[in-house]
């Protein structure tokens, strides 16, 4: 090996004297360096730890807000499941009130069937005892009238007692006088009204005859008629109770009238009562 | 006749006591003896008609605020009219509904 020698004089070596305060210089200037650099290491640590810190904090509150998040979503859920329930339970509410409802609906209607039921028996009622509480034949034959005009509401009538085979008109409402005559059984509308066996015979033809015929029949005897030939002005057509009245009258107005002339057949004081002879 | 089913409807008004008059002169009569919070008439009675009842009953001190419902087979608006203007306050035509008149009596007294 062939090692060249710095020739003296210029060898790299500091010279004695220097060399120990350069190492001591930079010894310090290492240390210094060491130092500087553990400050700066350290300052960054700081930051980086502050910074962490900062971080640590923030993902705190995130956690926390998510956390919250989720008790609110939780209460979302179950708020949305409560009102589902509610709706459901409302719904069925009003499903239930609407039944309610129609059912009170229908207990009102029959309510009122009812109370008019009762009218109509109660005017039956009222009829029938007021057609029996005489035995005087001109108070039943007014009675009569009286059921006729303010029960059917007939404004122009004529009832007619059956005398041999006629019938002979014994009071009339809304109707000349003169303009009504005896009536032969089994001849025209009022006459041939007992021929075909029904309680009334209601007419609808347009001619100027009577709207409804009603014989007055007890079994097989003739007792009389009743002959209705207009209504009164606020009374439009029949209803179904009129053709109860009708009914009623026919029966109970005979047998009535049956009896009051029997009553004064046998006491002898039978009326004059053709409306000719008053 | 036509009394009795009156008499029938009102009793179906509980709170109701009834007071019957035979005609217009025995109505005045009772209505010396009571005061009263609804009449009741016909049109066409004996003695003394209803509307004539009614004109003297507004001149009554007692009864002249009474309501006066007239029951009546007069359906004509004339004879409304005129019943209305001698001061009754309503008017019902034959034949009559019990409800009907219920349901009019119960306006005229202000029931439930």
């Amino acid at each position: 090996m062939d090692r060249k020698r710095p020739a003296r004089g210029t060898s790299n070596r500091p010279p004695r004297s220097t060399t120990k305060a350069d190492l001591v210089e930079k010894r310090r200037e290492l240390l210094e360096t060491y130092f500087e650099n553990g400050r700066q290491i350290a300052g960054e640590l700081v930051a980086e730890l502050d910074a962490a810190r900062k971080r640590i904090a923030e993902v705190e509150d995130e956690n926390a807000r998510l956390r919250m998040q989720l008790r609110s979503d939780t209460a979302i859920r179950d708020l949305l499941t409560t009102i589902e329930s509610l709706e459901t339970e409302r719904r069925d509410l009003l499903s239930r009130t609407s039944e309610v409802e129609q059912q009170a609906r229908s207990e009102i209607e029959r309510a009122m069937a009812v109370e008019s039921e009762l009218s109509n028996l109660a005017s039956l009622y009222v009829a029938t005892s007021q057609l029996h509480a005489s035995l005087d034949p001109r108070e039943v034959v007014a009675t009569l009238g009286q059921l006729l005009l303010q029960f059917v509401g007939a404004g122009a009538y004529v009832i007619y007692s059956a005398e041999g085979d006629k019938l002979v008109a014994v009071a009339t409402e809304g109707m000349p006088v003169d303009s009504i005559s005896d009536v032969i059984v089994g001849q025209g509308p009022v006459g041939g009204a007992f021929s075909g066996g029904a309680p009334y015979v209601v007419r609808d033809d347009d001619d100027d005859g009577p709207l409804v015929v009603v014989p007055l029949r007890v079994g097989e005897h003739i007792v009389g008629a009743v002959a209705v030939f207009a209504l009164l002005e606020q009374k439009t057509e029949l209803d179904p109770f009129d053709h109860e009245l009708l009914r009623m009258v026919s029966s109970q107005g005979a047998s009535a009238l049956a009896a009051a002339r029997l009553s004064a057949a046998a006491s002898g004081t039978i009326p004059p009562w053709n409306l000719g002879d008053r | 006749m036509m009394r009795q089913l009156l008499v029938f409807a009102l009793a179906r008004i509980k709170v109701l006591k009834v007071v019957e008059a035979d005609d217009g002169v025995d109505a005045l009569r009772k209505l010396t003896t009571a005061k009263f919070d609804l009449i009741i008439t016909d049109i066409n009675m004996p003695v003394l008609d209803g509307l004539k009842l009614v004109k003297k009953i507004r001149s009554d001190e007692v009864h002249k605020d009474v309501p006066i419902m007239i029951v009546t087979t007069e359906g004509s608006a004339e004879d409304r009219q005129r019943a209305l203007q001698l001061g009754a306050n309503a008017y019902i035509t034959k034949p009559i509904q019990a409800p009907q008149v219920i349901a009019k009596v119960k306006e005229l007294l202000k029931l439930p």
